[in-house]
């Protein structure tokens, strides 16, 4: 038979670690509250026996707002899994105590995890698992998934509670009053046949203390009980009692010496300071872009070496001309133009991950709270933006934790406008050709400009297009960890793979199509090809904007993946990275380029951000409507920064 | 270090000499230690919850990224060669001072933080 054990406990405290310990598996982890959105599922052999384990988005309480938490909730309210692993914080134990304390309620056969044991040991800060394990009659373990302790001893006591049974009597001694609401709850609930499968101590003590929103109580049973006694009183009281049981178990378990401040309030000092924090973070996104073009280009060029040499390798070798072309200018040139942007990608990505790993990705959350409220955003949905700068669709997923309904649906739209890695190829090709002066600066420009595009599109469709109430925002800042270069080589892998299946996947097919467009039907001669016809069809309204055919396939088919618009343009002007820049300049200017970048910046979601918009809001209408509003976005986008580039360059 | 307004008025004016010396040459550098300088600046100045360690925080961040700035330019030097190779670029410039800028503020950042490992005990 198999077990089914369920992990809980608050956000961040390294809950997905451990499941990915015990069960071998590679689940996203990082390091802000609400990673886990979703129900994952894995499972181990211990022993002989066969376990299912269920990771959970992080709850404080067992009352729940955003749509992750209810995922959490519904599933201990729910489901009777045969142990639940609840995982605090060694450096927040007390906080982890009430959701504990929730769980043993609910009578639940729970085994308490103090994790981050390393962090705890670092700090002086001495933890007895013993006295916990003795008052609350659960096993306590002290494990650290960054230095793998306590996991044997952990799953040792994952088995024990899996196998016994029955759940041991955990008689806590609340005060008379409680007392008797509990008899005359549960005795009043013999009445409803529905509710026998529920442990009938616990209706109560949730009722006392979340009322009837978190759960389908009968209303005659509210009001009979509201009738008999005076629950906001003995709410309080009960309440009061929790928190002396708690820190009286704190008290008794937990000795702290030592030091009084730590590098992370050091750091914090200053980087939450609202000026200063701000310009940190500028200076940060800056170092990033400048080493996009100093270190990852020269990287660059040398790949493109590569590329020329394997072109010319095969050119003229294979005696069908049209073969001959499709493989060195169409896949080598145009999947090659994609694949030379690997070093700059992967720049990006090692600081995304390390904006992630450190902790540092919420103080930006903290930092313009208040700014971003005036766009009808919160703090955390700002912290959404930055991961679009990855790629929109973990962005998009991690909108679950916003418990707003109107803002979430806001900000789902609007994130296809933060600028993801995908563009990052495109801008480069054109900033390099028209703006290598001040390629670094242009670059922030552009990705501060796409914040602020996100933020205006949030406020203008709260304005018109979608209504709902307001719901209050907290946000905790994790404390500063230092990544470990391994995880942060994980990190820009994962990512890096994902782009490296998209170049070999639907770019190359595109490429493949673009190539065909542009052969046909008059054998190379590019100007009076398919390409050609479909991109002059578009002319009369980009003409204007300084863009052509060229131009203009590019975009139709970069809507497909944005990389394809720099790969295609290697296509069509039938050159490499090298020779790109001259052939771009004898087709743009500078306006045009700059209207083009901010364009691309705007234009259609690729299709995995569709697809989840798509499944996030529930609904094709909005997915029409992204389409249709992202288009029409970037083209007023790009004619105001024509005009505006008029008046500069 | 005992003497932490010094060190600060030190570390905010050479900052920003350097951000002058180097506004041409590239404008990440500049903005950096413009960064640094008020950094420092805004440490002597601003301590409203009157935190004791607010001085020394200003120090050892202005430090953390005066290290950015330093390997900054490393990276930068290291690839120009590669760039001199690959696509004929320009013999890269081997700023010495903005070396011995990073170096002094590494120097700083060490000895400040032992400072407070040492008095943090019984704040
Ligand atoms: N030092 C240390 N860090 C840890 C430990 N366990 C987890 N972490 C770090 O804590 C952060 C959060 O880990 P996750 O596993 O994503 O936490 P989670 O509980 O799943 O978080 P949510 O899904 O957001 O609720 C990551 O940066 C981990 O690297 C530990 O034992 N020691
Ligand atoms: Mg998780």
């Amino acid at each position: 038979m198999t077990f089914e054990i369920a992990i809980i406990g608050n956000p961040n405290v390294g809950k997905t670690s451990i499941f990915n310990i015990i069960t071998g598996s590679r689940q996203y982890i990082a390091n802000w509250p609400g990673v886990t959105v979703e129900k994952k599922v894995g499972s181990f052999k211990y022993k002989g026996h066969h376990f299912k384990l269920v990771d959970l988005p992080g709850i404080y309480t067992l009352s729940a707002q955003s749509d992750d938490e209810k995922v959490a909730r519904d599933y201990l309210i729910n489901e009777s899994p045969d142990a639940v692993v609840v995982v605090a914080d060694s450096l927040n134990l007390e906080r982890s105590m009430y959701l504990l304390m929730q769980i043993l309620e609910m009578n639940l056969p729970a085994v308490l995890a103090i994790n981050s044991i390393d962090e705890a040991q670092s700090k002086g800060k001495i933890i007895n698992p013993s006295f916990i394990s003795k008052t609350l009659n659960i096993p306590v373990v002290l494990t650290s998934a960054k230095k793998l302790i306590g996991i044997d001893i952990l799953l040792e006591s994952i088995h024990k509670v899996a196998e016994k049974k029955s759940i041991p009597v955990r008689n806590f001694i609340y005060t008379e009053s409680i007392n008797s609401f509990i008899e005359h709850f549960s005795n009043k609930l013999e009445e409803y046949d529905f509710l026998k499968s529920y442990d009938k101590r616990w209706l109560a003590l949730y009722y006392l203390e979340f009322g009837s929103k978190n759960f389908h109580y009968p209303e005659t049973l509210i009001e009979d009980i509201n009738s008999q006694f005076d629950i906001n009183k003995l709410k309080s009281e009960f309440m009061n009692w929790k928190f002396s049981f708690i820190s009286s178990i704190i008290k008794s378990s937990v000795i702290e010496k030592g030091r009084s401040w730590a590098m992370r309030d050091i750091l914090d000092h200053v980087m939450t300071h609202k000026v200063l924090g701000l310009l940190i973070y500028v200076v940060a996104l800056y170092f990033v872009f400048s080493l996009t073009f100093n270190i990852a280009s020269p990287l660059s060029d040398l790949i493109d070496i590569g590329f020329n040499y394997l072109g010319n390798f095969f050119n003229g070798k294979i005696p069908i001309p049209w073969l001959n072309s499709l493989i060195v200018d169409g896949i080598i040139g145009g999947v090659g133009g994609v694949l030379i942007f690997i070093p700059q990608l992967f720049v990006l990505f090692f600081f995304m991950g390390f904006l992630e790993e450190s902790g540092y990705l919420p103080r930006a959350a903290f930092l313009v709270d208040k700014l971003v409220r005036k766009f009808g955003l919160s703090g955390r949905s700002f912290m959404s933006i930055i991961l679009g700068f990855g790629c929109s669709v973990p962005a998009i997923m991690s909108t679950k934790t916003i418990a707003n309904k109107k803002e979430r649906m806001a900000l789902i739209l609007s994130i296809p406008f933060a600028s993801c890695s995908a563009r990052l190829p495109v801008y480069i090709i054109l900033i390099s050709a028209f703006f290598d002066k001040n390629a670094a600066t242009i670059l922030l420009f552009v990705y501060i400009s796409s914040i602020l595009l996100v933020l205006l599109s949030a406020k203008i469709l709260q304005i018109f297009f979608i209504k709902g109430e307001e719901v209050p925002f907290t946000i905790e800042l994790p404390r500063f960890r230092m990544p470990t270069f391994r995880n942060l080589a994980l990190y820009s892998w994962n990512r890096g793979k994902h782009f490296l299946e998209k170049a070999g996947g639907i770019i190359l097919i595109a490429t493949i199509f673009i190539w065909l467009l542009s052969y046909f039907p008059n054998n190379n001669d590019i100007s009076h090809s398919y390409a050609a016809y479909i991109g002059k069809f578009f002319e009369p309204i980009t003409l204007h904007l300084g863009w052509n055919w060229q131009t203009n396939i590019s975009l139709i088919f970069g809507a497909v993946a944005k990389e394809v618009v720099a790969s295609s343009y290697m296509t069509i002007l039938n050159v490499g990275q090298e020779g790109i820049t001259y052939a771009l300049q004898d087709i743009l200017t500078q306006r045009s380029a700059l209207a083009l970048i901010f364009f691309v910046l705007a234009y259609i979601p690729c299709f995995a951000t569709l697809s989840v918009i798509r499944q996030e809001t529930n609904s094709w209408k909005w997915l029409f409507f992204e389409l249709f509003y992202t288009l029409t976005i970037a083209y007023l986008i790009a004619n105001f920064v024509y005009l505006i580039g008029g008046i500069f360059l | 270090m005992k003497n932490k307004k010094i060190i600060l008025i030190l570390i905010g004016s050479l900052s920003l000499l350097m951000a002058f010396l180097n506004i041409k040459y590239d404008s990440f550098i500049f903005i950096s230690y413009i960064t640094v300088s008020l950094i420092a600046f805004i440490g002597l100045w601003e301590d409203i919850k009157n935190i004791w360690y607010h001085k020394s925080a200003h120090i050892i961040v202005g430090g953390i990224v005066s290290l950015l700035i330093g390997a900054y330019e490393l990276l930068k030097y290291l690839f120009g060669w590669l760039a001199v190779y690959t696509s004929e670029g320009n013999i890269p410039e081997f700023k010495i001072f903005i070396y011995l800028f990073s170096l002094l503020m590494l120097i700083i950042l060490i000895q400040e933080i032992n400072y407070l490992k040492k008095t943090g005990e019984n704040k």
